[in-house]
């Protein structure tokens, strides 16, 4: 570098100034200089231009992150529910597909948007599972049967910013009714972790 | 009249036009682009949910045709996802378009249907011995969301979804 400086402050030009204002008159010189003027600004746009670029890039994977994870959960809500009904139809009691079974279904709805979710603490995306037994309940507002509640939460970052910008937190719920009523006291574990 | 003067001079000078160019794309151009593209996510967030309470409340319908017009029933099904969602939805009493939310509606249509059968709306137990009733349930959900750069007018802040589904 020092030799490079050497060769810069060779020019007569540059020399005969540097005794007193040799600083603000390289600078002024540099400022009035024409040369690569467009190559600064399209450093200057250019970088605006990429960012804007990603920016819309993420939109789009946004995007598929909530339609995987609303696949997923509709999906997966869905194939337990059936899966249940179809077990209480020939056995009369309820039966319930394990978490595994749910995040196995999960995770072949939604598809390569998501990684592979789990129901375990700090996994990402993280499934919920809870069943409400509401038994042969015959009060208004509270009707009898059994319920599926699956949400599936996803940190979501962006590519290309990453430490720039937070993760965004995603969510989707949905419950899922699983055909017949009997009162049967804790008839599914609740599986979060 | 020198200030006339210095007015002029810069007004005629270009340098520093990129930057200035670059500000004025910024402010009109790229900052209602990516606020747009903010409240655009956000809705189609709100709108994946709302789907899918929807569709919540089509299998409750579905599985239990006897309760599908009882709007307190299906509030349980919309209480259960509120516990667990970014979104608090609510079953407005009426519909937007017109008539309770939950209501039944009625058709005939004389089988077997086809793409091109229209049913008629009779009220229940009216069709002919030679056609078939449908039962119908209408339900809609909304939300309100909120968006990080309103712009009026164009991104509207309460959402609603509705759906209509056979249920006999």
């Amino acid at each position: 570098m020092a030799r490079h400086s050497d060769q810069m402050s060779a020019s007569p030009r540059d020399q005969k100034p540097r005794l007193s204002t040799g600083f603000s008159v390289t600078a002024r010189s540099f400022a009035q200089a024409r040369q690569a003027a467009a190559a600064v600004e399209f450093a200057i746009c250019g970088s605006a231009l990429l960012l804007f670029i990603f920016g819309i890039v993420n939109l789009g994977l946004l995007g598929m992150s909530v339609s995987a994870l609303a696949r997923g959960v509709q999906s997966a809500a869905r194939a337990a529910a059936v899966d249940t009904s179809a077990k209480f139809a020939n056995a009369g009691a309820f039966t319930c597909p394990t978490a595994g079974t749910i995040v196995t279904d999960f995770n072949n709805a939604a598809g390569p948007a998501l990684p592979g979710a789990g129901s375990a603490d700090g996994s990402n995306p993280h499934l919920t599972i809870t069943w409400t037994d509401n038994g042969t309940s015959s009060i208004e507002g509270d009707p009898p049967g059994l319920y599926l509640t699956l949400t599936a939460s996803y940190q979501w970052s962006p590519i290309g910013f990453s430490g720039l910008f937070p993760s965004i937190p995603l969510s989707i719920t949905t419950v899922a009714t699983v055909m017949g009523s009997q009162n049967q006291a804790s008839a599914c574990a609740n599986s979060n972790s | 009249m020198r200030q006339l003067q210095q007015l002029a001079g810069f007004l005629r000078r270009r340098r520093g036009s990129v930057s200035v160019e670059f500000a004025l794309v910024s402010v009109f151009f790229l900052g209602p682009l990516f606020g747009g593209g903010a409240d655009f996510v956000v809705i189609m967030a709100a709108q994946a949910q709302l789907r899918t309470a929807v569709q919540a409340l089509d299998y409750f319908a579905w599985t239990n045709p006897g309760e599908a017009n009882n709007l307190k029933d299906a509030k349980l099904i919309i209480g259960l996802i509120n516990q667990h969602s970014d979104y608090q939805i609510t079953l407005p009493a009426t519909l937007s378009a017109g008539g309770a939310n939950g209501a039944l509606s009625f058709s005939c249509f004389t089988p077997p249907a086809t793409a091109n059968t229209t049913p008629t709306s009779p009220s229940p137990a009216t069709c002919p011995s030679t056609q078939t009733q449908l039962t119908l349930v209408t339900y809609q959900v909304t939300t309100n969301v909120f968006l990080p750069a309103p712009l009026p007018g164009i991104f509207p802040s309460q959402l609603s979804v509705t759906s209509t589904v056979q249920i006999r």
